[in-house]
């Protein structure tokens, strides 16, 4: 009793015999061919090959093995560094364009008439000041030329 | 032929032969899904072409397993299909289109007799309203499961068998009238 079929699977049964005429239906060669030439065409577009020719040269990506990369990136954060340290280099002994101007006018301009007499004569002195950060390296550097008397 | 993950790896990476696999699997399904529709064998090429190319663009977005991979085919066929009668703004039903159909390997009578019954059958079903076509047609034809129909036509899997129980009850009815004017 139980094998036999429910009325909605002998329902199923004869839809389906009825519908198997369908599945005889199949698309023209011409079809086949039409849906092969469109997948074709999409993955030439997709693919890094075909995308890259429908690009301008300079939007295009190119491929650098990592070691040439990891080279190019080590060099560039080394002349960072080398600049960086570059520009607190100590001005060279002689030039007084870092001479503080207010320092040598403190001095007073000379008066006319007035002879100048002075006990010692006023010495240039070199001031150097480095700050530096343990594992970092220097972080500022100031030098000045001053004259005491 | 059940996909297995290596299959859908390898249309994911838009290798050429695992495509020729997805054609050969789907041409026909997505072919009559589109000729039951309107029954104009062009306009059928021509979905058939564009919902392929589609799911070359889309694979990548897809969401889930191989066993998915049907579910998702007929899904894109129904956004093509939802294009073209938005084009349209109804389907088309031409009548000689499709006798024009060729059906290999038969005798002169026996493919006279085979298109006369598809014509019943195709005229049946042209009957019903959409989506209980497309359900009739991805059940009883394409076999599709419950959950399939469900994710392609985006349904709750209860809504499916609705249509289903109405569908099988039109469509005899269809068939009925069709067997008393003949």
């Amino acid at each position: 009793m139980n094998d036999r079929p429910s009325d909605q699977e002998l329902d199923d049964l004869t839809i389906k015999r009825v519908l198997s005429s369908l599945r005889r239906l199949e698309p023209p060669l011409e079809s086949r061919v039409a849906n092969r030439a469109a997948i074709a065409a999409e993955i030439t577009r997709l693919t890094p090959s075909g995308r890259a020719q429908a690009l301008p040269f300079w939007r295009r990506r190119i491929a650098v093995p990592w070691p040439v990369a990891a080279t190019a990136v080590a060099m560039l954060l080394i002349l960072s560094l080398i600049s960086f340290q570059g520009s607190g280099r100590v001005a060279p002994v002689g030039d007084t364009s870092a001479v503080g101007r207010d320092e040598v006018e403190a001095v007073g301009p000379r008066r006319p008439n007035e002879s100048i007499a002075v006990s010692k004569t006023p010495a240039l002195a070199y001031h150097e000041t480095t700050t530096y950060l343990c594992g970092i390296g220097p972080l500022r550097s100031e030098a000045r030329y001053l004259l005491e008397e | 032929m059940t996909p297995d993950d290596s299959f859908l790896r390898r249309l994911k990476e838009l290798q050429p032969a695992a495509f020729e696999s997805l054609v050969e699997q789907y041409e026909g399904p997505l072919y009559r899904f589109f000729f039951c529709d309107h029954r104009d064998h062009h306009a059928a090429q021509e979905q058939t072409a564009e919902t392929f190319a589609q799911l070359v663009r889309s694979l990548q977005t897809m969401q889930g397993g191989p066993e998915q991979l049907g579910a998702f085919v007929f899904g894109i066929a129904r956004h093509v299909q939802r294009r073209r009668w938005r084009a349209r703004k109804q389907p088309n039903l031409s009548i000689d289109s499709a006798l024009e159909v060729p059906d290999p390997g038969l005798s002169p009578a026996t493919e006279a007799a085979e298109v006369e019954q598809r014509e019943l059958v195709l005229q049946a079903l042209g009957r019903l309203e959409q989506p209980l076509r497309n359900v009739m047609l991805m059940r009883f034809v394409e076999d599709c499961s419950l959950e399939e129909i469900a994710k392609a036509l985006e349904m709750p899997v209860g809504t499916v068998k609705s249509h289903i129980h109405r569908g099988r009850a039109r469509l005899q009815e269809s068939l009925k009238v069709e067997n008393r004017q003949k």
